[in-house]
Protein backbone atom coordinates (compact mmCIF):
# COMPACT_ATOMS: atom_id res chain seq x y z
CA UNK A 1 0.00 0.00 0.00
CA UNK A 2 2.70 2.46 1.00
CA UNK A 3 4.59 1.35 -2.29
CA UNK A 4 1.33 2.46 -4.00
CA UNK A 5 0.87 5.62 -2.76
CA UNK A 6 5.01 6.16 -3.11
CA UNK A 7 4.33 5.60 -6.81
CA UNK A 8 0.97 7.74 -7.13
CA UNK A 9 3.08 10.48 -5.26
CA UNK A 10 6.23 10.24 -7.53
CA UNK A 11 3.75 9.89 -10.34
CA UNK A 12 1.83 13.30 -9.63
CA UNK A 13 4.62 15.20 -8.84
CA UNK A 14 6.68 14.44 -11.79
CA UNK A 15 4.24 14.59 -14.33
CA UNK A 16 1.13 16.84 -12.86
CA UNK A 17 1.62 20.30 -14.37
CA UNK A 18 5.26 19.82 -14.87
CA UNK A 19 5.97 20.23 -11.25
CA UNK A 20 9.45 19.02 -11.31
CA UNK A 21 10.44 21.43 -14.04
CA UNK A 22 8.85 24.46 -13.19
CA UNK A 23 10.70 24.11 -10.02
CA UNK A 24 13.58 24.14 -11.65
CA UNK A 25 13.18 27.08 -14.12
CA UNK A 26 12.15 29.18 -10.64
CA UNK A 27 14.85 28.29 -8.97
CA UNK A 28 17.14 28.64 -11.47
CA UNK A 29 15.48 32.11 -12.75
CA UNK A 30 16.38 33.53 -9.29
CA UNK A 31 19.85 32.66 -9.61
CA UNK A 32 20.59 34.29 -12.94
CA UNK A 33 18.83 37.38 -11.59
CA UNK A 34 21.40 37.55 -8.19
CA UNK A 35 23.81 36.62 -10.62
CA UNK A 36 23.42 39.44 -13.04
CA UNK A 37 21.89 42.28 -10.86
CA UNK A 38 24.84 41.26 -8.12
CA UNK A 39 27.93 38.95 -8.80
CA UNK A 40 28.63 40.86 -12.36
CA UNK A 41 29.83 44.04 -10.14
CA UNK A 42 31.04 42.61 -7.14
CA UNK A 43 31.14 39.05 -6.19
CA UNK A 44 28.43 38.45 -3.01
CA UNK A 45 30.03 37.02 0.17
CA UNK A 46 28.98 33.44 1.54
CA UNK A 47 26.41 34.60 4.01
CA UNK A 48 23.83 36.55 1.59
CA UNK A 49 24.81 33.47 -0.46
CA UNK A 50 22.87 30.97 1.82
CA UNK A 51 20.46 33.81 3.17
CA UNK A 52 19.91 33.14 -1.25
CA UNK A 53 19.91 29.09 -0.85
CA UNK A 54 17.46 28.83 1.63
CA UNK A 55 14.74 31.66 0.17
CA UNK A 56 14.90 29.23 -2.98
CA UNK A 57 14.42 26.59 -0.77
CA UNK A 58 11.47 28.16 0.60
CA UNK A 59 10.03 29.34 -3.07
CA UNK A 60 10.27 26.22 -4.23
CA UNK A 61 8.74 24.09 -1.35
CA UNK A 62 6.00 26.17 -1.23
CA UNK A 63 5.35 25.76 -5.39
CA UNK A 64 5.72 22.03 -5.35
CA UNK A 65 3.70 21.57 -2.44
CA UNK A 66 0.91 23.86 -3.65
CA UNK A 67 1.06 22.00 -7.14
CA UNK A 68 0.97 18.92 -5.65
CA UNK A 69 -2.00 19.38 -3.47
CA UNK A 70 -3.97 21.26 -5.91
CA UNK A 71 -4.74 17.87 -7.89
CA UNK A 72 -5.40 16.10 -5.21
CA UNK A 73 -7.93 18.70 -3.92
CA UNK A 74 -9.51 19.47 -7.30
CA UNK A 75 -10.28 16.29 -8.87
CA UNK A 76 -11.83 14.90 -5.51
CA UNK A 77 -9.07 11.86 -5.58
CA UNK A 78 -7.88 13.08 -2.24
CA UNK A 79 -11.33 12.07 -0.28
CA UNK A 80 -11.08 8.42 -2.15
CA UNK A 81 -7.71 7.84 -1.16
CA UNK A 82 -8.91 8.75 2.23
CA UNK A 83 -11.68 6.05 2.17
CA UNK A 84 -8.96 3.09 2.17
CA UNK A 85 -5.54 4.75 3.89
CA UNK A 86 -5.00 6.35 7.41
CA UNK A 87 -4.53 9.76 6.99
CA UNK A 88 -0.78 10.03 8.66
CA UNK A 89 0.70 7.65 5.73
CA UNK A 90 -1.08 9.79 3.16
CA UNK A 91 0.57 12.25 4.94
CA UNK A 92 3.89 10.42 5.60
CA UNK A 93 4.33 9.84 1.84
CA UNK A 94 3.67 12.59 0.26
CA UNK A 95 5.98 14.64 3.00
CA UNK A 96 8.47 12.03 2.27
CA UNK A 97 8.35 12.32 -2.27
CA UNK A 98 7.98 16.16 -1.59
CA UNK A 99 11.24 16.14 0.42
CA UNK A 100 12.97 13.90 -2.07
CA UNK A 101 12.43 16.37 -4.77
CA UNK A 102 13.36 19.56 -2.90
CA UNK A 103 16.60 17.61 -1.84
CA UNK A 104 16.93 16.75 -6.08
CA UNK A 105 16.12 20.41 -6.72
CA UNK A 106 18.07 21.52 -4.32
CA UNK A 107 21.27 19.55 -5.29
CA UNK A 108 21.00 20.88 -8.65
CA UNK A 109 20.59 24.89 -7.58
CA UNK A 110 23.94 24.38 -5.53
CA UNK A 111 25.73 23.40 -8.85
CA UNK A 112 24.08 26.05 -10.34
CA UNK A 113 25.24 28.39 -7.47
CA UNK A 114 28.76 26.75 -7.00
CA UNK A 115 29.27 27.84 -11.32
CA UNK A 116 27.70 31.56 -10.69
CA UNK A 117 28.90 32.89 -7.66
CA UNK A 118 32.86 32.83 -7.04
CA UNK A 119 32.60 32.82 -3.09
CA UNK A 120 29.86 29.79 -2.90
CA UNK A 121 32.65 27.49 -2.92
CA UNK A 122 34.74 28.65 0.03
CA UNK A 123 32.91 26.25 1.95
CA UNK A 124 32.57 22.70 0.69
CA UNK A 125 29.10 21.29 -0.94
CA UNK A 126 28.57 19.23 2.10
CA UNK A 127 28.67 22.20 4.16
CA UNK A 128 25.86 23.74 2.09
CA UNK A 129 23.90 20.91 1.63
CA UNK A 130 24.33 19.25 5.41
CA UNK A 131 21.50 21.86 7.12
CA UNK A 132 19.33 21.89 4.23
CA UNK A 133 18.27 17.82 3.86
CA UNK A 134 16.18 18.51 7.49
CA UNK A 135 15.84 21.85 6.86
CA UNK A 136 13.28 20.42 4.06
CA UNK A 137 12.15 17.77 5.27
CA UNK A 138 10.91 20.21 8.31
CA UNK A 139 9.43 22.57 5.10
CA UNK A 140 7.79 19.43 3.61
CA UNK A 141 6.03 18.58 6.35
CA UNK A 142 4.68 21.51 7.54
CA UNK A 143 3.34 22.49 4.05
CA UNK A 144 1.69 18.96 3.29
CA UNK A 145 -0.01 19.28 6.34
CA UNK A 146 -1.21 22.91 5.94
CA UNK A 147 -2.33 22.11 2.35
CA UNK A 148 -4.60 19.00 3.96
CA UNK A 149 -6.32 21.86 6.34
CA UNK A 150 -6.36 24.72 3.33
CA UNK A 151 -8.07 20.99 1.61
CA UNK A 152 -10.43 20.98 3.34
CA UNK A 153 -11.43 24.65 4.48
CA UNK A 154 -13.35 27.08 1.96
CA UNK A 155 -10.57 29.43 1.80
CA UNK A 156 -8.38 26.66 0.21
CA UNK A 157 -5.86 28.69 -1.98
CA UNK A 158 -5.53 31.85 0.20
CA UNK A 159 -5.02 29.22 3.21
CA UNK A 160 -1.87 27.90 2.31
CA UNK A 161 0.42 30.79 1.94
CA UNK A 162 -1.31 32.24 4.92
CA UNK A 163 0.10 29.86 7.59
CA UNK A 164 2.85 28.52 5.55
CA UNK A 165 4.68 31.46 5.87
CA UNK A 166 4.57 32.29 9.51
CA UNK A 167 4.71 28.66 10.52
CA UNK A 168 8.28 28.60 8.50
CA UNK A 169 9.97 31.30 10.07
CA UNK A 170 11.44 29.27 12.37
CA UNK A 171 13.04 26.98 10.10
CA UNK A 172 14.38 29.65 8.40
CA UNK A 173 15.46 31.66 11.64
CA UNK A 174 17.30 28.40 13.20
CA UNK A 175 18.72 26.60 9.34
CA UNK A 176 20.03 30.13 8.83
CA UNK A 177 21.79 30.54 12.32
CA UNK A 178 22.50 27.05 12.40
CA UNK A 179 24.42 27.59 8.70
CA UNK A 180 26.28 30.80 9.46
CA UNK A 181 27.47 29.42 12.89
CA UNK A 182 29.04 26.16 11.75
CA UNK A 183 31.09 28.81 9.18
CA UNK A 184 32.32 30.31 12.04
CA UNK A 185 32.51 27.26 14.27
CA UNK A 186 33.06 23.57 13.03
CA UNK A 187 32.89 22.09 16.07
CA UNK A 188 29.13 23.55 16.32
CA UNK A 189 28.02 21.12 13.94
CA UNK A 190 26.14 18.20 16.19
CA UNK A 191 24.71 21.15 18.46
CA UNK A 192 23.08 22.37 14.93
CA UNK A 193 22.12 19.65 13.79
CA UNK A 194 20.48 17.95 16.60
CA UNK A 195 18.20 21.27 16.47
CA UNK A 196 17.55 21.16 12.88
CA UNK A 197 16.54 17.54 13.60
CA UNK A 198 14.45 18.32 16.40
CA UNK A 199 12.49 20.83 13.83
CA UNK A 200 12.01 17.44 11.75
CA UNK A 201 10.39 15.63 14.40
CA UNK A 202 8.48 18.59 15.67
CA UNK A 203 7.02 19.76 12.11
CA UNK A 204 6.43 15.76 11.61
CA UNK A 205 4.44 15.32 14.75
CA UNK A 206 2.09 18.43 14.42
CA UNK A 207 1.38 17.48 10.46
CA UNK A 208 0.46 14.15 12.05
CA UNK A 209 -1.73 14.87 14.55
CA UNK A 210 -3.29 17.85 12.35
CA UNK A 211 -4.31 15.32 10.21
CA UNK A 212 -5.73 12.48 12.66
CA UNK A 213 -7.75 15.91 14.46
CA UNK A 214 -8.63 17.21 11.02
CA UNK A 215 -12.33 16.90 10.26
CA UNK A 216 -14.17 15.81 7.94
CA UNK A 217 -15.08 17.53 4.75
CA UNK A 218 -18.98 17.30 4.69
CA UNK A 219 -20.06 20.44 2.87
CA UNK A 220 -21.45 18.71 -0.16
CA UNK B 1 -34.71 6.55 6.40
CA UNK B 2 -33.39 2.48 6.28
CA UNK B 3 -31.00 0.75 4.04
CA UNK B 4 -31.14 -2.99 3.76
CA UNK B 5 -28.44 -5.41 2.15
CA UNK B 6 -28.97 -5.84 -1.74
CA UNK B 7 -31.26 -3.08 -2.93
CA UNK B 8 -30.93 -0.51 -4.84
CA UNK B 9 -32.56 3.08 -3.75
CA UNK B 10 -32.64 6.13 -5.31
CA UNK B 11 -32.77 9.65 -4.08
CA UNK B 12 -34.64 12.18 -5.38
CA UNK B 13 -35.57 15.99 -4.68
CA UNK B 14 -34.96 19.02 -5.64
CA UNK B 15 -31.93 21.13 -6.38
CA UNK B 16 -30.38 22.35 -2.78
CA UNK B 17 -32.62 20.16 -1.08
CA UNK B 18 -29.65 18.45 0.25
CA UNK B 19 -29.01 14.97 -1.37
CA UNK B 20 -25.64 15.27 -1.81
CA UNK B 21 -25.27 16.66 1.64
CA UNK B 22 -26.80 12.93 2.66
CA UNK B 23 -24.43 10.81 0.95
CA UNK B 24 -21.76 13.13 2.29
CA UNK B 25 -22.99 12.29 5.71
CA UNK B 26 -23.36 8.86 5.25
CA UNK B 27 -19.49 8.54 3.63
CA UNK B 28 -18.69 10.44 6.77
CA UNK B 29 -20.48 8.26 9.17
CA UNK B 30 -18.56 8.30 11.89
CA UNK B 31 -19.10 12.08 12.63
CA UNK B 32 -22.54 11.16 12.61
CA UNK B 33 -22.63 8.53 15.34
CA UNK B 34 -26.59 9.44 16.98
CA UNK B 35 -27.80 9.81 13.85
CA UNK B 36 -26.44 7.03 11.20
CA UNK B 37 -26.18 3.64 12.73
CA UNK B 38 -25.32 0.13 11.41
CA UNK B 39 -26.96 -3.29 12.43
CA UNK B 40 -25.17 -5.68 13.88
CA UNK B 41 -24.62 -8.24 11.02
CA UNK B 42 -22.96 -5.22 9.02
CA UNK B 43 -20.36 -3.47 10.96
CA UNK B 44 -19.09 -1.80 8.58
CA UNK B 45 -15.52 -0.29 8.25
CA UNK B 46 -15.17 2.90 6.62
CA UNK B 47 -13.06 1.76 3.79
CA UNK B 48 -15.86 -0.63 2.65
CA UNK B 49 -17.75 2.28 1.17
CA UNK B 50 -17.51 3.69 -2.02
CA UNK B 51 -18.27 7.27 -2.86
CA UNK B 52 -18.66 8.78 -6.64
CA UNK B 53 -19.47 12.24 -6.44
CA UNK B 54 -19.61 15.32 -8.47
CA UNK B 55 -15.29 15.68 -8.33
CA UNK B 56 -14.83 12.41 -9.92
CA UNK B 57 -12.19 10.81 -7.81
CA UNK B 58 -9.68 10.43 -10.47
CA UNK B 59 -6.31 11.97 -11.06
CA UNK B 60 -6.22 13.74 -14.23
CA UNK B 61 -2.25 13.64 -14.93
CA UNK B 62 -2.20 10.05 -14.09
CA UNK B 63 -3.49 7.29 -16.77
CA UNK B 64 -6.31 5.32 -17.20
CA UNK B 65 -4.79 2.61 -16.29
CA UNK B 66 -2.10 4.25 -13.83
CA UNK B 67 -5.69 5.44 -12.14
CA UNK B 68 -7.36 2.23 -12.27
CA UNK B 69 -4.16 0.13 -10.65
CA UNK B 70 -3.99 2.68 -7.97
CA UNK B 71 -6.94 2.27 -6.40
CA UNK B 72 -6.83 -1.10 -7.48
CA UNK B 73 -3.80 -1.76 -5.18
CA UNK B 74 -5.34 0.50 -2.33
CA UNK B 75 -8.64 -1.58 -1.90
CA UNK B 76 -8.57 -3.57 1.15
CA UNK B 77 -10.55 -6.54 -1.12
CA UNK B 78 -10.79 -5.35 -4.84
CA UNK B 79 -12.91 -7.13 -7.06
CA UNK B 80 -11.34 -9.48 -9.52
CA UNK B 81 -8.63 -7.41 -11.67
CA UNK B 82 -9.45 -9.45 -15.20
CA UNK B 83 -13.25 -7.88 -13.92
CA UNK B 84 -11.93 -4.14 -13.95
CA UNK B 85 -10.85 -5.41 -17.62
CA UNK B 86 -13.97 -6.68 -19.17
CA UNK B 87 -15.63 -3.10 -17.86
CA UNK B 88 -13.20 -1.19 -19.59
CA UNK B 89 -13.71 -3.35 -22.78
CA UNK B 90 -17.77 -3.14 -21.99
CA UNK B 91 -17.23 0.79 -21.94
CA UNK B 92 -14.81 0.87 -25.17
CA UNK B 93 -11.99 2.63 -23.44
CA UNK B 94 -9.29 0.09 -24.14
CA UNK B 95 -7.60 2.09 -26.60
CA UNK B 96 -7.20 4.98 -24.34
CA UNK B 97 -5.21 2.37 -21.02
CA UNK B 98 -2.52 5.18 -21.44
CA UNK B 99 -3.93 7.81 -22.54
CA UNK B 100 -4.45 10.95 -19.41
CA UNK B 101 -7.82 11.22 -17.99
CA UNK B 102 -7.78 15.06 -18.97
CA UNK B 103 -7.54 14.07 -22.14
CA UNK B 104 -11.17 11.68 -21.89
CA UNK B 105 -14.46 12.95 -22.87
CA UNK B 106 -17.12 14.02 -19.87
CA UNK B 107 -18.62 10.44 -20.51
CA UNK B 108 -15.65 8.52 -20.47
CA UNK B 109 -14.49 9.97 -17.13
CA UNK B 110 -17.54 9.12 -15.97
CA UNK B 111 -17.46 5.83 -16.90
CA UNK B 112 -13.88 5.34 -15.42
CA UNK B 113 -14.84 7.33 -12.43
CA UNK B 114 -18.08 4.24 -12.01
CA UNK B 115 -15.49 1.64 -12.19
CA UNK B 116 -13.31 2.95 -9.72
CA UNK B 117 -16.21 3.39 -7.40
CA UNK B 118 -16.96 -0.19 -8.19
CA UNK B 119 -13.24 -1.60 -7.69
CA UNK B 120 -13.21 -2.11 -3.52
CA UNK B 121 -16.11 -4.65 -4.02
CA UNK B 122 -18.03 -2.37 -1.29
CA UNK B 123 -20.99 -2.78 1.01
CA UNK B 124 -22.61 0.14 0.23
CA UNK B 125 -22.31 2.35 -2.86
CA UNK B 126 -23.13 5.86 -3.25
CA UNK B 127 -23.45 7.36 -6.12
CA UNK B 128 -24.11 10.95 -6.70
CA UNK B 129 -25.98 11.95 -9.97
CA UNK B 130 -24.13 8.78 -11.62
CA UNK B 131 -25.96 8.90 -15.11
CA UNK B 132 -24.26 12.68 -15.79
CA UNK B 133 -22.70 12.95 -19.19
CA UNK B 134 -23.29 9.59 -20.52
CA UNK B 135 -25.24 8.92 -23.70
CA UNK B 136 -28.44 6.38 -24.14
CA UNK B 137 -26.21 3.30 -25.14
CA UNK B 138 -23.69 3.73 -21.79
CA UNK B 139 -26.59 4.73 -19.33
CA UNK B 140 -28.18 1.13 -19.94
CA UNK B 141 -24.64 -0.58 -19.56
CA UNK B 142 -24.21 1.33 -16.62
CA UNK B 143 -27.38 0.28 -15.34
CA UNK B 144 -27.12 -3.45 -15.95
CA UNK B 145 -23.47 -3.57 -14.51
CA UNK B 146 -25.20 -1.83 -11.27
CA UNK B 147 -28.02 -4.49 -11.32
CA UNK B 148 -25.30 -6.96 -11.18
CA UNK B 149 -23.41 -5.37 -8.55
CA UNK B 150 -26.01 -5.13 -6.21
CA UNK B 151 -26.48 -8.40 -6.26
CA UNK B 152 -23.66 -8.20 -3.59
CA UNK B 153 -23.63 -4.76 -2.33
CA UNK B 154 -26.11 -1.81 -1.50
CA UNK B 155 -26.35 1.03 -4.09
CA UNK B 156 -27.85 4.28 -2.64
CA UNK B 157 -27.93 6.71 -5.62
CA UNK B 158 -28.84 10.50 -6.38
CA UNK B 159 -30.96 10.80 -9.54
CA UNK B 160 -33.05 13.24 -11.39
CA UNK B 161 -34.84 10.76 -13.92
CA UNK B 162 -38.54 10.14 -13.27
CA UNK B 163 -38.11 6.02 -14.01
CA UNK B 164 -38.99 4.17 -10.87
CA UNK B 165 -38.80 0.77 -12.23
CA UNK B 166 -35.52 -0.32 -12.51
CA UNK B 167 -35.01 0.87 -8.93
CA UNK B 168 -36.21 -0.77 -5.78
CA UNK B 169 -37.17 1.38 -3.62
CA UNK B 170 -37.61 5.35 -4.55
CA UNK B 171 -36.16 7.84 -1.28
CA UNK B 172 -37.83 11.45 -2.26
CA UNK B 173 -36.23 14.49 0.03
CA UNK B 174 -38.74 17.47 0.28
CA UNK B 175 -38.53 20.56 1.87
CA UNK B 176 -39.03 19.01 5.58
CA UNK B 177 -37.11 15.90 5.49
CA UNK B 178 -37.44 12.55 3.69
CA UNK B 179 -40.38 10.77 2.56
Amino acid sequence: MILSLLKKELLLIGRGLHGILSMFVLSFTLLFLFHFSFEKDSSLTILPLIGIKWSILFITSYVLIGQSTWEERESGAGLIVQLSIPNWMIFLVKSIVVWFFLIFVLGLVCLGMNLMFSNFSTIGLFNHIIFLIPGSLSLSFLGVSLGSIAASTRMKEVILPLLLIPFSIPIFLFGLKSEFRYIGDAMSLNQSLILMIFFCFFYGGLGALFQELQSENVDG
Amino acid sequence: MKLSQNKRYALRGENGAGKSTLLRCILNFRNFEEAISWNEELVLPRNRISYLGHDLGLYNSLSLLENLKFFYSIAECPIAWNQVEGWVQKFKLQLRWDDPIYTLSRGMKQKVALIRALIPNSHLLLLDEPFTGLDQKSNIEIREILKEVSRQSSILAVIHEEETAYWDEMINIAGKGIK
